[in-house]
């Protein structure tokens, strides 16, 4: 599954054994994968480049949760593919998607890795980048 | 055969009647015009001849309107008992094939069976359709408007899909944005039969490639909103000539179509009309060779009510998954059989430990794709069980989907469950519908699973006197098999904790909560990365008090637990993986 190796993949994770998880199980889909490990960072990346995905935890670092930081993100780039990853459960509410914006949620477990790549893979096809 | 006899006659009757009425209504207009001031009575006896024949007239207008109304009625009772007996002798016919396809047959055989299969069940489809259409043009379909979760109905609609779209080869993607809690009012089972109606197309006209699926919603107002959801394949795709013609509602026309793809035409006309009956739309994009993309809407307004998962026995294709092998470990007795019953009518293959132990063994020996494990039995429990599996050996077998059956329906146990490794939990009694569902969910997730599997080799050789308190399933799910990638996590591990529980116990000890909780945040994701399930509650319950300041007293000692446990894991995970070289 080597499709594309040009895929951007931002990462918002602050757990350093997490962050290797997902580096692992993200590696054969890109070569480059930024890490950061508070929202803050990441809006500030956003300035600069356009990533294809983002990765984003709940629970960071710094002063902004996941949701908070998928907020400005969403100011920014309506239609970017952001996946949230999260041991925190049923983040897929009215709520959260009417008050910070829309995202694609996956909860951590056991099996959620492989999916978290099946996810990360198929962002191609809704990629915002064209 | 009676109904079309009598429709004959009383059709003759009525062209008959037709033809005397505007004999009639001629005469009347004839007679209004010459007599002013008389107004005809019905029924009333009147003496002169030129009454009697107004009065004839009027009888007989109303005559005629009473055998139109009679033939309608006819028609109608014509295909109700109609539809009904073409479907008893099909679903026969259905019955029979699924038993003489378990029997020995050659790979010809199997083939014409199957055709034989898919020709019935296009039949019904359309029979269904036939019946749906009429009632829709007649205005006589009536729409539900029940509460349910839109997703749960989309999932399971989606999902037996999936499974025959493998069959096929194509790829399926399933996007969800809608919210997996949100409960809706209106007609769920219309919902799925016009989404069942486009993955059918969908399926049908694509060979090669793939089909997406997306979901997503809208609001219209405070209390609607509007569900959209497309669905995109690589398939043959339509010519603009076809694409004007699919919606036409004449026969003639779809008959067309039939004949050129062996389809069934009338699917999307009844689709469009079912959408416009819930005031919803259907649009089409296709380009010939290159699919299409079907978008449906349908608004929906909000209910407020919670329901826990609503079952839908009529939708549910039991069929819909295929041969799968479950192993099935439960106490002895009528629920044991009754399982395992249910299931071998699926096409399942059905095993039978009657404890934990004896899963163990059977797991070890052969190969299944899922298993059930009842909670509560004497010798060794599902947990303990559970936890057993999740450290086997072997990482395919480790990782395989366990479905709890529980008896009791605390949240408390739920968390427990899951923690301890289980995919999943069912509470007893269940329905058939009920642990299809759950099955389907779990299975569906296992097939990703396998692309990370590789032969794997024992981690933990050394025996270890304490019982080992971590759970690198995880991990070593993620590693493919990847020794060092392994190693390198555990020494992530040994190396970052010893920090983070310093300054745990730090800002306990100066009484800082906000940063005791952010703290235990911290270790938190770090215990459940490396499976440290006996500490998964602690942790949360120090997270959660310390930021609330309630129960402050009683912090100290889970911190206490939390640092005994964690050290002891560095231990363990020391001499488990660090040190064994050779």
């Amino acid at each position: 599954m080597n499709r594309n190796k040009k895929l951007l993949i931002f990462v918002v994770e602050d757990n350093l054994i997490y962050q290797q998880l997902i580096a692992k199980q993200l590696d054969s889909l890109s070569y480059a994968i930024q890490f950061f490990t508070q929202g803050e960072e990441c809006i500030n990346a956003l300035k600069v480049s356009l990533p294809d995905v983002i990765v984003l935890d709940n629970s960071l670092a710094g002063t902004m949760s996941g949701l908070e930081t998928l907020k400005v993100i969403r100011a920014l780039h309506p239609d970017l593919y952001v996946v949230l990853f999260s041991t925190d459960k049923a983040l897929d509410t009215l709520e959260n998607y009417s008050n910070y914006g829309s995202f694609v949620y996956l909860e951590k477990n056991i099996t959620a890795f492989a999916r978290l790549k099946d996810k990360v893979f198929f962002s191609e096809v809704f990629s915002s980048k064209v | 055969m009676e109904y079309t006899a009598k429709i004959k006659v009383l059709e003759d009757k009525l062209a008959l009647e037709r033809k005397a009425r505007k004999a009639a209504e001629a005469a009347l207009r004839r007679k209004e015009e010459n007599s002013k001031g008389l107004s005809p009575v019905v029924g009333k006896k009147v003496s002169s001849p030129k009454r009697l024949t107004e009065i004839e007239a009027q009888q007989r207008l109303l005559e005629a309107n009473t055998i139109i109304e009679e033939t309608a009625k006819a028609k109608k009772i014509f295909l109700e008992n109609m539809s009904h007996e073409i479907r008893i002798p099909m679903h026969g016919i259905l019955g029979i094939a699924g038993l003489l396809a378990k029997t020995s047959l050659s790979e010809r055989q199997h083939n014409y069976l199957k055709l034989i299969k898919d020709a019935t069940s296009n039949l019904l489809v359309i029979v269904n359709d036939v019946l749906d259409l009429e009632k829709i043009v007649n205005g006589k379909l009536k729409l539900e408007r029940i509460p349910f979760k839109i997703v749960d109905k989309i999932s399971i609609t989606v999902q037996s899909f999936i499974y025959q779209a493998e069959e096929k080869g194509l790829g399926v993607i399933f996007q969800n944005a809608i919210p997996g809690d949100l409960v809706v009012l209106g007609d769920p089972f219309r919902l799925s039969q016009v989404l069942n109606n486009i993955l059918s197309n969908a399926l049908k006209f694509t060979e090669q490639g793939s089909i997406i699926i997306t979901t997503s919603l809208q609001f219209a107002a405070s209390d609607v909103l509007v569900i959209e959801c497309t669905v995109k394949d690589t398939g043959v795709g339509m010519s603009p000539q076809i694409l004007n013609g699919v919606f036409e509602s004449t026969i003639q026309r779809n008959s067309t179509i039939l004949r050129k793809y062996g389809g069934k035409g009338l699917g999307l006309n009844i689709c469009k009309n079912l959408l416009k009956l819930q005031d919803g739309s259907l649009s089409i994009q296709s380009q010939e060779n290159q699919g299409s993309t079907v978008t449906f809407k349908v608004p929906f307004s909000i209910s407020e009510e919670k329901i826990p998962e609503i079952e839908l026995p009529m939708e549910i294709n039991y069929l819909g998954l295929g041969k799968r092998k479950v192993l099935v470990a439960e106490e002895e007795g009528l629920n044991h059989f009754i399982t395992k019953h249910i299931m071998e009518s699926w096409g399942f293959e059905v095993d039978m430990a009657t404890g934990g132990k004896q899963a163990l063994i059977m797991l070890q020996r052969d190969q299944y794709d899922l298993v059930l494990l009842d909670i509560q039995m004497t010798e060794m429990d599902g947990i303990a069980a559970t936890r057993r599996i999740r450290r086997m050996k072997d990482a395919d077998k480790a990782s395989i989907p366990i479905i709890g059956l529980t008896t009791q329906g605390l949240k408390n146990d739920h968390e427990l469950y899951l923690s301890a490794g289980m995919s999943d939990y069912l509470s007893k009694p269940f329905s058939e519908a009920k642990l299809f569902q759950v099955i389907t969910r779990n299975l569906i997730h296992n097939k990703t699973n396998s692309i990370n599997m590789e032969t794997n080799k024992a981690y933990q050789s050394e025996p270890i006197p304490y019982p080992v308190l971590y759970d690198l399933s995880m991990i070593n799910e993620v590693s493919g098999g990847d020794e060092d990638f392994v190693k390198k996590m555990v020494a992530l591990f040994i190396e970052t904790v010893p920090q983070n529980l310093k300054e745990l116990n730090s800002y306990m000890d100066l009484g800082d909560w906000d940063m005791v909780s952010k703290m235990a945040h911290k270790l938190k994701s770090t215990i459940d990365s490396m499976g440290i399930h006996s500490l998964n509650q602690d942790v949360r319950t120090v997270e959660h008090t310390a930021k609330k300041k309630e129960s402050l007293e009683n912090i100290p000692s889970l911190v206490h637990n939390i640092n005994i446990i964690i050290m002891q894991c560095i231990k363990q995970l020391d001499a488990a993986i660090m040190q064994p070289v050779r």
